[in-house]
């Protein structure tokens, strides 16, 4: 067995960024993400790679948006405040079909809020932060070996749907230490990037461009995009069920929040009660498939999130006919972390 | 399509449920070596092949201010990396027991730095309240900063969680090249620490 590494979630996400051969990261300081443009600024140099502190985060993510066209792997990464910021170049991305990793590791907010977990940039992620109705890939990361795990995973599914691909993610899995195994990238069939521009040569010439005045041809390249998030929403679906084969009562819940309710369903077990967890992992393509399957038998679902209802929408709109869906959350900011022995409470409330 | 990570995922294994796992709660000052020693007991759970998980408080921290951190060690999945009311807790400082004392589980147990702090306003007959005067330990084997170390070294021996001798060996793997001539020092702090607070 590969030797367990203890190493922090924002560790996880640069050295699978890393395996997964990304060279390039442009970014620009912010808590609680800043271990991340660390780590990649002491390793990417040596590797032959880039690192670049942008003069800001909007400068950051177009220079993603720059090496991406070049047909390179490349990564930016921040929190709250940046990422809003970062949301006309991710558009930009989407509309010109360019890959590329965006890391966020989510901060409290409105406004520059507080650095305490929160997941209330669910909608921001997941519904297209940015103007013109498009979407990204976004997987949500529940350990630290997930963070590694999915982060090689976002790379290839940027590959292949080339969009943008996102990691959400927070301060708790973002700064816990747990044990990793620092797998190996996995092998995976990848389309050959020929849309890449390659500089004044031999050959056709390529352009990397969102803009599409031609009649019909904006429509065109709209249907385009929408029909591959369809596809993802039929091929690229992951959730992780637990105990629920039994459960009178499903507990669902993304990332951090998931972690707690998991040893509430426990503690719910050791007092009889049969509940059990449905925790998507990919966020975008949501799992909609899972809910109404497992809804169509249990018909009670308690929804749980670090912000003041979010996801619950997405919930609403899988579960299957006649299901009660229910709702906890507690809006992010210091002390509003729920703990288990909380959420168990409303566990038994709702059973 | 890619076929790794496909589709609904499987938990870890739960091997013996819920019944292997401990957790603590680690409170003190900043500059007491909190982190420190939550980081030293993860890693030897991780060295003794369990699971883990280390969550520091994460806030607008310095030094002097107040410094936590949880560390919950499982056969199976670790679960919550937070914990409302902790089984095991160890206060380095006055401040800590004040304001966390009443949140330890029933049954559990507190590891209380006595050299820093008075029990005398703290009345729970349903805990164990292990004393350890950890800062005349330190000064008495040569330097009050190992504190840390006996504070880790009783909860190894009260709790067996872990075994001692695994706590030396991640001190190895924890404390940077430079450091390791300390080495010797604190795992004497530490072996102090658990005789005292061995069951």
């Amino acid at each position: 067995m590969t030797k367990r590494l203890f190493v922090k979630g924002n560790e996880a996400v640069a050295m699978a960024a890393i395996e997964a051969g990304c060279r390039y990261y442009f970014g620009y300081p912010i808590t609680p993400q800043s271990d991340i443009p660390e780590y990649m600024s002491a390793e990417l140099p040596r590797l032959g790679g880039e690192f670049i502190q942008a003069e800001s985060e909007i400068a950051a993510v177009n220079m993603l948006l720059g090496a991406s066209a070049t047909g390179v792997r490349a990564m930016t990464s921040s929190s709250g405040p940046g990422i809003s910021l970062k949301q006309e170049g991710i558009s930009y991305m989407a509309g010109s079909e360019l890959p590329g990793v965006i890391v966020d590791i989510a901060r409290s907010g409105p406004g520059l809020g507080g650095i305490d977990a929160s997941q209330a940039d669910y909608f921001q992620a997941v519904k297209g932060g940015g103007h013109g109705g498009y979407h990204i890939i976004v997987l949500a990361p529940a350990s630290v070996q997930e963070m590694y795990d999915l982060t090689m995973l976002a790379f290839d599914l940027a590959d292949i749907y080339r969009m943008p691909a996102m990691i959400l993610s927070d301060s708790v899995i973002g700064q816990m230490k747990e044990a990793l195994i620092p797998n190996r990238r996995p092998e995976a069939e990848l389309p050959s990037k020929e849309w890449a521009v390659r500089g004044k040569g031999e050959g056709d010439q390529r352009i990397v461009k969102s803009l599409y005045l031609g009649d019909g041809e904006l429509e065109a390249h709209n249907w385009k995009l929408h029909n591959r998030y369809c596809e993802l929403k039929e091929k690229e679906c992951r959730w992780e069920a637990f105990r629920t084969e039994d459960a009178d009562l499903l507990v669902t819940a993304f990332g951090s929040c998931a972690r707690i309710a998991k040893t509430a369903i426990m503690l719910a077990r050791e007092e009889g009660l049969k509940v059990g967890l449905l925790r998507p992992v990919t966020l975008f393509p949501f799992p909609a498939a899972a809910y109404e399957e497992l809804t169509s038998r249990c018909k009670k679902i308690l929804d749980i999130e670090l912000n003041a209802g979010q996801m619950i929408e997405d919930v609403r709109l899988s579960v299957s006919p006649d299901t009660e869906v229910f709702f906890y959350g507690r809006p992010p900011g210091t002390g509003s972390l729920p703990t288990p022995e909380e959420l168990l409470e409303q566990i038994r409330k709702h059973y | 399509m890619i076929a790794y990570l496909q589709g609904k995922h499987k938990g870890l294994p739960l091997q013996g449920g819920y019944t292997m796992r401990h957790d603590l709660f680690i409170a003190g000052f900043g500059g007491q070596g909190v982190l420190l020693a939550g980081n030293l007991i993860s890693y030897a759970a991780i060295l003794e092949g369990k699971n883990v998980s280390f969550f520091p408080s994460y806030g607008v921290e310095k030094r002097g201010g107040a410094a936590m951190c949880t560390v919950i060690i499982a056969e199976g999945e670790t679960g919550s990396p937070v914990i409302g009311n902790p089984s095991f807790a160890i206060f380095l400082n006055q401040a800590s027991l004040d304001k966390y004392g009443d949140k330890v589980k029933p049954g559990g147990v507190c590891i209380v730095n006595s050299s820093l702090v008075s029990t005398d306003g703290f009345s729970r007959d349903d805990i164990e309240m292990i004393l350890v005067p950890m800062n005349e330990i330190a000064m008495q084997l040569g330097d009050a900063r190992m504190v840390n170390m006996v504070a880790a070294g009783a909860y190894a021996a009260r709790s067996g969680a872990m075994a001692l001798s695994a706590l030396g060996e991640a001190l190895v793997e924890v404390l940077p090249e430079r450091n390791h001539k300390f080495i010797p020092a604190n795992l004497k702090a530490m072996e102090a620490g658990a005789d005292l607070a061995r069951p």
